[in-house]
């Protein structure tokens, strides 16, 4: 017991020492290292007419960094594009309203954006408002061991995102806090579903022609925002916040439907990377 | 401070759920289960004009009774009474309690098996050998080779093979007796059929449901046999199938490809056919129902869900010996003099 609360104690001071401000040369990038745990509710048409709902947890790493050039101070990135990019992983186990049968879910999310930041053209101290586009990539397999021959279920889908936020810094009781809230909501991209009865087996052998199409607002739907309440420490940046996540797609005669909420603790990184000197 | 109330608390109304109810809502009631299971059979059954059922009908027909239900096993009974007038072994529902299975299929034929002559000592005998799930004995003073595949949920390896037909190297023929298999993988059954063909062959066609209409079918893609990688897992003399009306599903898919195979008799009565691909659904109340959405066909594009034909007819009628396998045996002799 005391050798369990001793390495749960040093990997918490290892996460402090690590999650501080570190700065060096260079620009400026923040690191955002997150576990999120909630609440998810699925409709996969090709694999069960029914709702299942259940919870997930995933990991999730993003990085913010600015492009451009740095100031004297070697502190302050002063381009007004950035870009962003994140991989989540996630796991999930739901149950339909009966209790009779599950599915179980892996997920695997990543993507990559560029966006322009509008401070300069507001002018307000502390606030940051940025938007551009985003491009995703979302993986989430779905098992319901019992089904026969189609016990699988993909959701595969390469989509260009809209992606926008807002972000206010503040400071307050000796320390300083960031309020933000961003969301991306999908454009256009390609998703694969099979056919309406067409079995995985199929698919195997090759049969994949009517299983990948094109996506759009007409087909797909998809909402992922966040809001998210920054605190800084004087060793550690920490984070809380609020992720909703909704997807709804239709190809082949078939819809699917998934929503995750889930609550968000980050450990946040900020340095600046290091300037590679011509010799 | 305002200007920190406004993002907080925007978003907050934007995080209201999305989600919407499926399209297809059926209560959890003896008639929502019932309407349910009409509809996915309507939409989602590939046979329903095959089986020549009106199914329009039976809603009405059962719907009248749903109201009456007392319990889940009286729902059962009549969700499993409903399911029957389809004559499908492929469809099913599956309970905590029991299963439903429809008998129409394979009762009333002919009998065409007896385990008990196939297991004695002068075929199989009890120390027959098993490779993956093969039974093989050499027959017939050693001059043939009897491989007997009771169910295609077994598999077997290349090695496997390569064992057994090294055994019936210096046999004249093969018989290959797959009654009483209900089928499995269709992997497995492609990878026997595999073992007799000299070159890939088409064997047949299949097709899938793509949408809600009794006709919405996918365009008919090939289905394929290719040849086995190892010329040593490779018979080319005569093979003869042995079958009866219990061989079914993966098995009536067998027959039908070992009729594109090189040097081959099949022997017996009628397969059961099941000529689907049987997949899984879920009732309202969680129950399982299992039903073909994929359509298999031969080559010439006849459906093969009402069973294949034998090249040679024969029912088993003798007390003492296997009318097939003697059959067999007497091609195979035929075909190594001739």
């Amino acid at each position: 017991m005391r050798k369990s609360a001793l390495a749960i104690l040093f990997s918490l001071f290892t996460i402090c020492i690590c999650s501080q401000e570190v700065v060096y040369e260079g620009r400026m990038h923040e690191d955002v290292l997150s576990v999120r745990w909630g609440g998810i509710r699925q409709y996969d048409e090709y694999l069960s007419p029914l709702l299942y709902t259940g919870q997930f947890v995933a990991l999730q790493n993003e990085w913010w960094q600015r492009f451009g050039a740095v100031t004297g101070d070697g502190l302050q990135a002063t381009g007004d594009w950035g870009h962003a990019g994140k991989v989540k992983l996630q796991g999930a186990r739901l149950f339909n309203r009966a209790y009779t049968n599950m599915i179980y879910a892996l997920g695997v999310q990543g993507g990559w954006g560029a966006h322009y930041d509008f401070c300069r053209l507001m002018n307000v101290e502390g606030l940051s408002l940025f938007a551009g586009p985003y491009l995703d990539f979302d993986f989430f397999v779905k098992e319901i061991s019992q089904n026969v021959n189609k016990p699988y279920s993909i959701d595969l889908c390469i989509d260009l995102k809209a992606h926008a936020g807002i972000r206010y810094s503040f400071a307050a009781k000796r320390s300083s806090y960031r309020i933000g809230y961003t969301v991306m909501t999908g454009v256009l991209g390609a998703q694969f579903v099979p056919e309406y009865g067409q079995s995985y087996y199929e698919v195997t052998e090759g049969i994949i022609g009517g299983a990948v199409g094109f996506s759009s607002l007409h087909n797909r739907l998809t909402l992922r925002h966040e809001l998210t309440f920054d605190m800084q420490f004087p060793h550690s940046a920490w984070r809380l916040g609020v992720e909703h996540e909704y997807v709804r797609h239709s190809m082949n005669n078939l819809s699917f439907q998934r929503e995750q909420v889930s609550l968000v603790v980050a450990a946040l990184f900020n340095y600046t990377t290091k300037i590679r000197k011509m010799r | 401070m305002k200007k920190v109330s406004a993002i907080l608390f925007i978003p907050v109304f934007l995080m209201t759920s999305c989600m919407q109810e499926p399209q297809y809502t059926y209560e959890n009631t003896a008639r929502g289960n019932v309407e349910a299971l009409w509809d996915i059979i309507d939409k989602r059954y590939c046979f329903v004009e095959e089986k020549g059922v009106d199914w329009d009908a039976v809603k009405t027909e059962y719907l009248a009774y749903a109201d009456t239900v007392k319990n889940v096993r009286e729902m059962f009974a009549l969700m499993s009474s409903m399911l029957d007038k389809l004559h499908d072994g492929h469809v099913n529902l599956y309970t905590d309690f029991d299963v439903s299975r429809n008998r129409d299929w394979y009762e009333g034929y002919p009998e065409a098996y007896s385990q008990e002559i196939v297991y004695s000592e002068q075929y199989l005998g009890k120390d027959y050998m098993v490779a993956g799930g093969m039974q093989y004995a050499l027959i017939h003073g050693n001059s043939i080779g009897l491989i007997r595949y009771p169910s295609f949920s077994s598999g077997f390896t290349a090695m496997n093979m390569l064992f057994v037909l090294g055994y019936f190297d210096l046999c004249d023929g093969i018989i290959v007796d797959v009654r009483q298999n209900g089928g499995g993988s269709l992997e497995y059954a492609k990878s026997l059929a595999s073992t007799f063909m000299s070159e890939p062959q088409h064997v047949g066609w299949w097709s899938h449901k793509t949408g809600e209409g009794h006709y919405d079918l996918s365009k008919p893609e090939q289905m394929r046999v290719d040849t086995t990688a190892y010329a040593e897992t490779r018979w080319l003399k005569p093979v003869v199938v042995l079958c009866d009306r219990h061989s079914y599903s993966a098995t009536n898919f067998f027959v039908s490809a070992m009729r594109y195979a090189d040097n081959c008799t099949i022997v017996g009565i009628t397969t059961g056919g099941g000529g689907g691909m049987p997949m899984s659904y879920e009732l309202p109340c969680g129950w399982m129902l299992r039903f073909s959405s994929v359509k298999m066909y031969d080559k010439q594009m006849k459906s093969i869900e009402e069973g294949i034909e034998p090249d040679i007819k024969r029912e088993q009628k003798s007390f003492f010996k296997d009318d097939l396998i003697e059959t067999a045996v007497q091609l195979i002799e035929e075909k190594h003099k001739g």
